[in-house]
């Protein structure tokens, strides 16, 4: 839809529906719809750092759906600009604005831009944590990871997980490391939470 | 006597199995430990019943030292009771071992030579029991306590003896082992308790000295005490690689991260960096003041660099795992090892030996380089910070601990190592921590 729909008239009334639907659930106090069904007891709200694993996509998100993890920001979703921070295209300025799209693409940040808008979604959305994803073929993402990591954790206090995997490549993919170190993030958090006794 | 509360911590690990029992004050007052086997639910039973078996001799040395008339005894008797203790186990077992393999021999496909193969396997399983007894002798120094270990080396060398190139062959044998084996190893029920202690005892009582066996019935009365003894499980966590497969439901179940962390702490309370270098993964942890995780890190998929390494170039160069560390520290003019991938590995030690480098000196390099990798995961996970514990099997390692020694010190100055005879129990202490603290906290 984003990708190919953009600027069409289709684009536009698929997200006028969405935007109604969020809304709607929203009013609702209910979580996100998910495969399953709507979201159960919302135990983590995450930030999410990096593309997610094409390749096992329903068994990787579901590592998160069963521990009750929900992601309510992430910087994939903004590969494509940051319409959430003002961005429009303007048909008169054409070229000019996308020209501004293309420096606002998450990817093309710098690290201390990756940074501060981070910082701003795990604060916003009061996150319990922070993800990161790192893809072996997408350098423009896993370059600075580590430390990204590192500086997050230390600017905002929010403790952050580590998992690697691939957008493509199937191999790459081990789910009982990435559910090992998945489970192992959420527990800490939890411990986090209600300190020695958990 | 009141019923004993206990709490029990499982580490399921790729290797061996692990469990800890703790009493309310939080003491360790049994342990065990068995091969994961490839089958977790019996590795897991077995080793739960070998440490319930630890904590009743635990009671039984408890209910001597408390006892002012036995206070001399305690020390040879004990140890003399465990022996024979252990002894009739393994008498057990090559019992149900023979059971076993007359069974596979029994296979219409050995129709053909039935009675020398029968025979061969008498004199075999024969010969495994008299030299069971030198196993658990006073003076016996084991390299195992793996029955399984014990029975292979015995009975390899024995068919070795007993094969014929012509008639029963070496091969045969061995596969008649390899099936009886699996039998006797996923068999769970090990004999009662009760039975076989009391077993132990007669012998035990006879071959003491006289000042034991003027207090024997004072000490019969102390073992038929233990046995009866109650003895509840009031928590159970598991934990390790395995544990989705643990008979437990999801809260009695903890990530190894935590587990590690928390037994680090228990075993050295000033820890606050713990590196676990596992058969088949590398785990660098961070630990706040209580034990608690702050941040981790681990390998990804690939176990390059992990205790499988070591394992694999030992089998390369024909050594046993625990030769290979000494050898490496013989080491006078370290080789560059480039290479953690343990296949590569592989391919540059063949390299580096016919190009006439000397072994110790190619061995030291890969030490070096395992303790390379480690070191990255734990920059990663936050650096190393004061103080620092090393714990699982490669912490055994003299010249990876040396290899690590150095480097830290290169990296990050002076930090206090501490490094536990029992490391291998971190996960499985960890794990019984988190089950006496919940029951306790839900009280």
């Amino acid at each position: 839809m984003f990708t190919a729909f953009r600027g069409t008239a289709e684009g536009v009334s698929y997200y006028r529906v969405l935007r109604e639907e969020v809304e709607a659930r929203l009013r609702a106090g209910l979580g996100p719809l998910t495969p399953e069904g709507s979201q159960g007891k919302e135990r983590y709200r995450l930030v999410m750092e990096g593309p997610p694993n094409w390749t096992s996509f329903r068994e990787f998100w579901k590592m998160f759906y069963d521990e009750g993890a929900v992601v309510v920001a992430s910087s994939y979703t903004k590969v494509g600009g940051l319409y959430d921070g003002g961005f429009r295209h303007d048909p008169k300025r054409p070229l000019e604005t996308l020209a501004e799209y293309c420096m606002g693409c998450y990817t093309n940040l710098g690290l201390p831009t990756r940074l501060a808008l981070l910082e701003r979604y795990i604060r916003e959305y009061r996150a319990d944590g922070f993800m990161i994803n790192s893809i072996k073929s997408c350098n423009s993402f896993s370059v600075g990871q580590l430390l990204l990591l590192r500086q997050l954790e230390q600017s905002t206090g929010v403790p952050g997980g580590f998992i690697e995997s691939d957008l493509v490549d199937p191999r790459y993919f081990s789910a009982a490391n990435i559910k090992n170190r998945i489970e192992s993030y959420l527990q800490m958090l939890e411990q986090k939470r209600t300190g020695v006794n958990a | 006597m009141n019923a004993l509360r206990t709490y029990v911590g499982i580490d399921l690990g790729s290797t061996t199995t692990k469990a800890v029992v703790l009493n309310d004050a939080g003491e360790v007052i049994g342990r065990g430990i068995t091969n994961s086997r490839s089958n977790y639910d019996v590795a897991c039973q077995v080793v739960r019943e070998e440490a319930m078996v630890r904590t009743r001799f635990t009671l039984t040395r408890q209910a001597i030292t408390g006892d002012p008339a036995l206070a001399q005894v305690e020390k040879a008797f004990l140890s003399s009771l465990q022996r024979n203790f252990r002894f009739r186990q393994h008498l057990d077992q090559l019992a149900r071992l023979r059971e076993a393999l007359f069974r596979a021999a029994g296979d219409p496909r050995h129709s053909a030579h039935r009675r020398e193969l029968n025979t061969a396997l008498e004199s075999i399983v024969n010969e495994m029991v008299e030299r069971a007894g030198l196993h658990f002798s006073e003076l016996a120094v084991r390299k195992s306590d793996f029955f399984r270990d014990l029975a292979t080396a015995d009975y390899m060398q024995l068919a070795e003896q007993h094969s014929d190139p012509r008639g029963i062959t070496f091969d045969m044998l061995c596969g008649l082992f390899d099936a009886a084996i699996l039998v006797v190893e996923n068999a769970t029920t090990q004999g009662s308790f009760e039975t076989q202690l009391r077993g132990a005892l007669e012998p035990t009582l006879a071959s003491a000295t006289l000042a034991v066996q003027e207090k024997a019935s004072r000490l019969r009365e102390v073992v038929e005490t233990t046995c009866g003894a109650q003895i509840v499980e009031a928590g159970t966590v598991g934990t390790g690689y395995g544990r989705q497969r643990l008979p437990f439901p999801k809260e009695q179940i903890r990530s190894e991260i935590l587990c590690h962390g928390l037994g680090a702490h228990a075993m050295f309370p000033g820890s606050r960096t713990v590196l676990d270098i596992g058969g088949q993964d590398t785990k660098a942890i961070q630990v706040d003041a209580d034990g608690l995780v702050v941040s981790f890190q681990m390998n990804d998929r690939c176990a390059a660099g992990c205790g499988r390494y070591l394992g694999y170039i030992a089998d390369e160069m024909n050594l046993g795992l625990h030769e290979l560390g000494p050898l490496a520290q013989q080491s006078t003019r370290r080789v560059k090892i480039n290479s953690t991938c343990t296949v590569f590995a592989g391919a540059e030690l063949r390299e580096r030996l016919s190009l006439g480098q000397r072994r110790e000196d190619i061995v030291a390099g890969l030490h070096r380089a395992i303790i390379l990798r480690a070191m990255s995961l734990l920059a990663r996970s936050g650096g190393v910070r004061d103080e620092f514990t090393f714990t699982g099997g490669v912490a055994r390692n003299p010249a990876a601990v040396d290899a690590l020694r150095q480097l830290v010190q290169e990296n990050y100055g002076e930090r206090t190592l501490n490094i536990s005879a029992d490391s291998i129990y971190t996960g499985a202490l960890g794990a019984a921590l988190f089950a006496r603290r919940t029951a306790q906290a839900n009280l």
